[in-house]
Order: structure tokens, then C-alpha cells, then sequence
């Protein structure tokens, strides 16, 4: 009896060794060396109220550059994040789950439409923009590059920005960067590992 | 694993003798029938939005190449072919001419990868409602699709199911 009881221990462990792998393996996550502080923007949030660096303290944020044009790749990551922030309610205190910014880098389009954009994903996602000059601080703040190309004959201009997603700490610091794809559950467990890994770092830092 | 080596060719011979089921009906007299449209649908968009997009999976049973160069919708001011392309970090779309279906193959348009940008809507989208698009290829010929506006969460299995 007791043999057996091990061996399904054994198979057990076997079995979420192997998950786990399979798991890391499916995030494109990369942790800073040293985390940089952003630097200071003032921008407009999609209700028209002011968002800055500050506005990223005292909780974890997720921020990502995009515009409304955008119909393919900002949705597409847009609603896989509200899945990892989901799954992350599975593995983490409702305190420590982060915001979710959407930083409009196209204004003049993005304005009117921005919060019907981003709230279609989720009611507690932020979507923010602004002057030109503040997006391209903001942008800098989370490595981040948009390049807005030039009109064609009919007015339309395409966007190209950078597909990562920037994780920001409760101190405004960009720590992470995660890259599609935005698979919920692997993105979910490497952003639980980071957020108590830097809490952890914290406590004993405090401590000395 | 000898048990599962023995399964193999039989798997095989079922699986051949399938798709030549499947490939008896449909000796193709035009391209319209010969290509096949699984699975269209348009995300839904809040109202305001200027720009939706479509996915589907095109699927030609004839024994050529299709190619679509265009398409059109009676529900959008025009419609084009474009491709999202994630390269070196960095996201973009590119306008695409044409989309070539293989011969007994299949193209997907799927998020990230190869849409339909569906630009100016003429009237307001409807979840559970329909966006009637024709395919023009280059033989002249095209091809009717009725896509259905679904909740980007609700169509998440339909996203995901490729990997």
C-alpha cells in the first residue's frame, strides 16, 4: 500500500514538474537586470481626468501601447490580458492584482473612442493619452517605441508600436516586459513568481 | 510503442480513404464552390469604432490555386487584405495584394496573423448579427461569406485552437 501511495507521489510531482515546464516555456517574460524608475508624463485618462508616472504607484500595473485603429494585434492582447488577470485572481491577494493601461498613441483618433474601446474588455482597464510629447515620455517610461506613418491619399495612416507589454512595480519601476504570446495561465504564474519574488526581496530588504 | 508503431499505417489508410470521401462530392465547376468558408466571424466593436476586422478559415477543395485579391461589404465603405506581422518587438499591419489559397489546402485569417481590415461601417454591428462579405479572386469569380459578430471572449476556443 505504502509503495503505491509513493509511486502516485511520485507521479504526482512527475506530472506538475512537467507542467510547470511546459508552463515557463510558453511566456515570452524578461526580467530586468535593474528596474528603471518611469520617468515623470502627465496624460489624460479615458475619463478625462489626469494620469501620470505617480498615477502608476502604490499597485502593480500591466501597460501596453496601442491605438483604436488597431483591430487585430491590440485586441487580440487587450483581451488576453484580462484573461491572465483572471487567472492571476486565482494566484494572487486582490490587492496585489495590477491595473491594466492601455497607452492611445494615435490622440487625435483615440480620443473619442477610447473608453468604449478599452472598457469593452474589461470595466476596470485604463485607457490613457495625450500630447504627442507626454505619449513619447510615457512610451520611453516603459521601452516602449510607436512610429505613426505617413497618411495616404484617402487619410489613413497606419501605427506601428511595440508589441510588449511593460510591467510596472508599486514603486513605478519597469521590471518586466512580457511579449506575445499573452498566454493566460503560463503569463498569470510568471507574473505571481515575479510580484512575490519582489515582495519577498522587499521584506528582507526593509528588514536590514 | 510496437502496439502504437502497428496503429500507425492503419490510421493512415482510414485517414486516406476519408479525405477521398470527402474529395468525391466536390469535383469543382467554379471557384465558388470550390472554396469553402469556415468559421467567419467580426469581433464585436463598441459603436464609434472606424476600423472592425473578420477571420475565417478558407478552405479549397479544387485541385488549383485560388488567389483572393479583393473583397467587398455592402456594411463597410471598403474592405481590405492585410496581415499583422510581430518582428523584432515590434507590431505592425501591412496591406496585402492578394492571399493565394493552395490546392487542397487552406488559409487561416486569424488575430495576429492574416484579416480582413473592414473600414467605415455603414451601420451599427450587432452581436448575434451578420456581416455579408463577397471575396473577389482572381479568376473574376466570387465567393459569399456571411460572417457572425461574436464577442471576442465567446470566439476565445476559435482563437486559441490553432496552437
Amino acid at each position: 500500500m505504502l509503495k503505491r501511495r509513493q509511486l502516485r507521489l511520485v507521479a504526482t510531482v512527475a506530472a506538475v514538474v512537467a507542467w510547470a515546464t511546459m508552463a515557463v516555456a510558453r511566456v515570452n517574460g524578461v526580467i530586468l537586470d535593474s528596474p528603471a524608475l518611469v520617468q515623470a508624463f502627465t496624460l489624460d485618462d479615458h475619463n478625462g481626468k489626469p494620469f501620470t508616472a505617480d498615477s502608476l504607484k502604490g499597485h502593480w500595473s500591466l501597460v501596453l501601447a496601442g491605438f483604436t485603429n488597431c483591430p487585430d494585434v491590440c485586441p487580440f492582447t487587450l483581451a488576453n490580458l484580462e484573461q491572465v488577470v483572471a487567472e492571476l485572481g486565482l494566484r494572487v491577494r486582490p490587492d496585489r492584482l495590477p491595473a491594466v493601461i492601455f497607452l492611445a498613441v494615435d490622440p487625435d483618433r483615440d480620443r473619442p473612442n477610447l473608453k468604449d474601446y478599452v472598457v469593452q474588455f474589461h470595466p476596470d482597464f485604463i485607457g490613457v493619452t495625450g500630447a504627442i510629447d507626454q505619449i513619447d515620455r510615457a512610451l520611453k517610461g516603459i521601452d516602449a517605441v510607436a512610429v505613426r506613418a505617413k497618411p495616404d491619399a484617402r487619410g489613413n495612416y497606419q501605427v506601428t508600436h511595440s508589441a510588449a507589454v511593460a510591467v510596472i512595480d508599486p514603486q513605478g519601476r519597469l521590471v518586466a516586459k512580457i511579449s506575445p504570446p499573452f498566454e493566460p495561465a503560463p503569463t498569470a504564474q510568471f507574473l505571481a513568481d515575479l510580484f512575490h519574488q519582489r515582495e519577498n526581496a522587499r521584506a528582507v530588504g526593509s528588514g536590514q | 510503442m510496437i502496439g502504437a508503431w502497428l496503429e500507425l499505417p492503419r490510421l493512415a489508410v482510414i485517414g486516406s480513404a476519408l479525405v477521398g470521401a470527402a474529395l468525391v462530392p466536390v469535383v469543382p465547376a467554379s471557384a465558388g464552390e470550390s472554396l469553402k468558408i469556415e468559421n467567419a466571424w467580426v469581433p464585436w466593436a463598441p459603436p464609434g469604432l472606424k476600423v472592425h476586422v473578420a477571420y475565417m478559415t478558407i478552405v479549397n477543395r479544387g485541385a488549383t490555386d485560388r488567389v483572393i485579391v479583393g473583397a467587398e461589404s455592402t456594411d463597410y465603405e471598403r474592405i481590405e487584405l492585410h496581415r499583422s506581422v510581430i518582428k523584432g518587438g515590434v507590431s505592425t499591419m501591412q496591406a496585402i495584394d492578394e492571399v493565394r489559397v493552395p490546392a487542397n489546402g487552406r488559409v487561416e485569417f486569424a488575430p495576429t496573423g492574416l484579416h480582413l481590415m473592414l473600414i467605415g461601417p455603414r451601420r451599427p454591428q450587432a452581436v448575434d448579427g451578420h456581416v455579408q462579405i463577397v471575396l473577389r479572386l482572381s479568376s473574376g469569380e466570387e465567393v459569399d461569406v456571411s460572417a457572425v459578430v461574436r464577442r471576442r471572449d465567446d470566439a476565445g476556443h476559435d482563437a486559441h485552437s490553432h496552437h
